[in-house]
């Protein structure tokens, strides 16, 4: 009898342990998976710029898009990720209660060298790190081409990649510390809940755009010595909205890597869980990603008709609702997504109006709409503990306008000081010349359509 | 350099395996990794004005 039940205690024991394994290769798998499914938010945004160009800028926009993928990727390795560690409780880089932050945890972890190179490179015993950096990373170049389209066709490609790793380094990671970390400040204090980084990702990534716009100027022939605007349209509005809808698709991507998976040692509980250990689940992200992005279109259709607002429309939706994607009820989702959308094209013609000449309407969708859903969220999703845990803060209207204050605070301030800084070093906009001549005619090796591009014959013609 | 081991067999190997483990190498190949970016950078702004410098 004590032999079968030791025997029998020994199958259990391995079982458990196949179990806790199977766990472990799912939770490394599902982060892995969402890398490749946000590259195709790459994709997206670099068809959309291409095609939001003039033919003559085309390639241009494509080589700057590209080049700012690359060059996050490895700044975000050697210190963006120490920032995310480092500064959830501010400045003063301490440690918060949950004791997985502050610069002593952050130099354990995050730096490629010494000691912390363990969780940096391959590792048997360590089959998140890996991951989750790369998760993170791609949350970071994200940011970057967020603000890469807003600049199209005037900024210098230096200047550009030297404004991306410091946004996608530096601006947005801040922003994350404060406001996605479990020890974060803006979470811990003001029970700030930005589930899907509507204001963290997106609005950081905007307003730090719109700073750079300030310096950078509109491109020549947009406005008129009267004020007022021209439209400058893009070579190729086709493949503009198939890059918007490869950058919906990405998002699935994107908003899968803002769970944490349950049932390992880091995570929060046997299920899944936000950023913030809240419960939620895959479920909850169906039903308001694919109502966030319906809402978006139909709201924008309505007022403009025009399948770039429209696709717009479809991103303005779900950032709209990216905050409280884990709670909100779909049909409150297709509401907000809808008045998002409706709310787009007006929106971006009051900063047109303004004198700022965001070529693709980035600053509007990701920021304007980013904060809109931050404070929406902080309406109907009020009293919503923000945090597991007994006696955690609440969400609250307020809370989630310190959050949207601090969001524009700091992409404003990191985008307007080094646009201002490579503008005083001439590293910012191309000469007028080169710009009305074209940047690929300037400085790209290779044409975009050598034979020309094809086109309807005229009306007369037919 | 070489396997961070004793002995030369994946038998008992756990934790961090990349090349150079225990040492100043990942130290290093970082310090060249950041002067690499740089560099690029550098370069290619030194070459971007280049091409902008006929028609300033």
């Amino acid at each position: 009898m004590e032999e079968q039940l030791a025997e029998l205690a020994a199958q259990v024991a391995a079982l458990e342990a196949k179990g806790n394994m199977t766990n472990t290769m799912f939770a490394e798998m599902y982060y892995y998976i969402t890398i490749p499914l946000m590259i195709i938010i790459h994709a997206g945004f670099l068809a959309y710029e291409m095609g939001a160009s003039r033919a003559k800028n085309a390639l241009s926009s494509g080589v700057k898009n590209i080049l700012a993928f690359a060059f996050v990727i490895p700044t975000f390795y050697f210190f963006g990720w120490w920032v995310y560690w480092g500064f959830p409780t501010g400045f003063s880089l301490s440690a918060g209660p949950n004791g997985i932050s502050g610069a002593e945890y952050a130099n354990s972890i995050a730096w490629a060298w010494g000691e912390s190179a363990q969780y940096m490179g391959p590792n048997l015993d360590d089959q998140i790190s890996g991951v989750f950096w790369g998760a993170f990373t791609l949350f970071a170049a994200t940011t970057a081409s967020i603000m890469s389209g807003a600049v199209i066709e005037r900024i210098q490609t230096v200047g550009f990649v030297i404004l991306a790793i410091v946004l996608g380094g530096f601006s947005w990671t801040l922003a994350a510390a404060w406001g996605w970390h479990a020890d974060g400040w803006m979470v811990q204090n003001w029970g700030l809940h930005d589930f899907g980084a509507a204001g963290l990702v997106h609005a950081v990534a905007a307003f730090f755009a719109l700073g750079v716009l300030i310096n950078l100027g509109p491109r020549i022939g947009k406005f008129n010595a009267d004020g007022t605007a021209n439209h400058l349209a893009g070579h190729n509005m086709p493949f503009t909205a198939t890059g918007l809808m490869l950058i919906v698709v990405g998002f699935w991507g994107f908003l899968m890597a803002c769970l944490v998976v349950g049932g390992e040692a880091w995570s929060w509980g046997a299920n899944y869980s936000t950023i913030y250990g809240t419960p939620t689940n895959l479920g909850a992200l169906s039903f308001n990603i694919l109502m966030g992005v319906a809402g978006g279109i139909i709201g924008a259709w309505l007022f403009t008709k025009d399948p770039f607002w429209m696709m717009s429309g479809a991103l303005a939706g779900l950032i709209s609702v990216a905050s409280g994607l884990d709670i909100y009820f779909p049909s409150l989702t297709l509401i907000i997504a809808f008045s998002a959308g409706f709310l787009l094209k007006p929106a971006a013609d009051i900063l047109e109006k303004m004198g700022i000449d965001d070529a693709v309407g980035a600053v509007t969708v990701h920021g304007t709409m980013g904060i809109y859903g931050l404070l929406a969220l902080g309406i109907f999703g009020s009293g919503y503990p923000a945090l597991l845990g007994e006696g955690a803060p609440t969400v609250s209207f307020v809370g989630q306008l310190v959050g949207g204050i601090v969001f524009i605070a700091i992409g404003l301030s990191t985008g307007y000081v080094t646009s201002l800084v490579l503008k005083m070093l001439g590293m910012l906009r191309v000469p007028a010349a080169a710009e009305e001549l074209g940047l690929d005619t300037v400085k790209v090796p290779s044409q975009a359509y050598p034979e020309g591009i094809m086109a309807s014959a005229p009306a007369s013609q037919k | 350099m070489g396997f961070p081991f004793d002995t030369p067999t994946w038998d008992g190997v756990s934790g961090a395996i990349f090349m150079g483990l225990g040492g100043s190498a990942p130290g290093l190949y970082s310090l060249i990794g950041i002067a690499i970016c740089v560099a690029a950078l550098v370069i290619g702004n030194m070459k971007e004005h280049g091409k902008y410098k006929p028609h300033k």
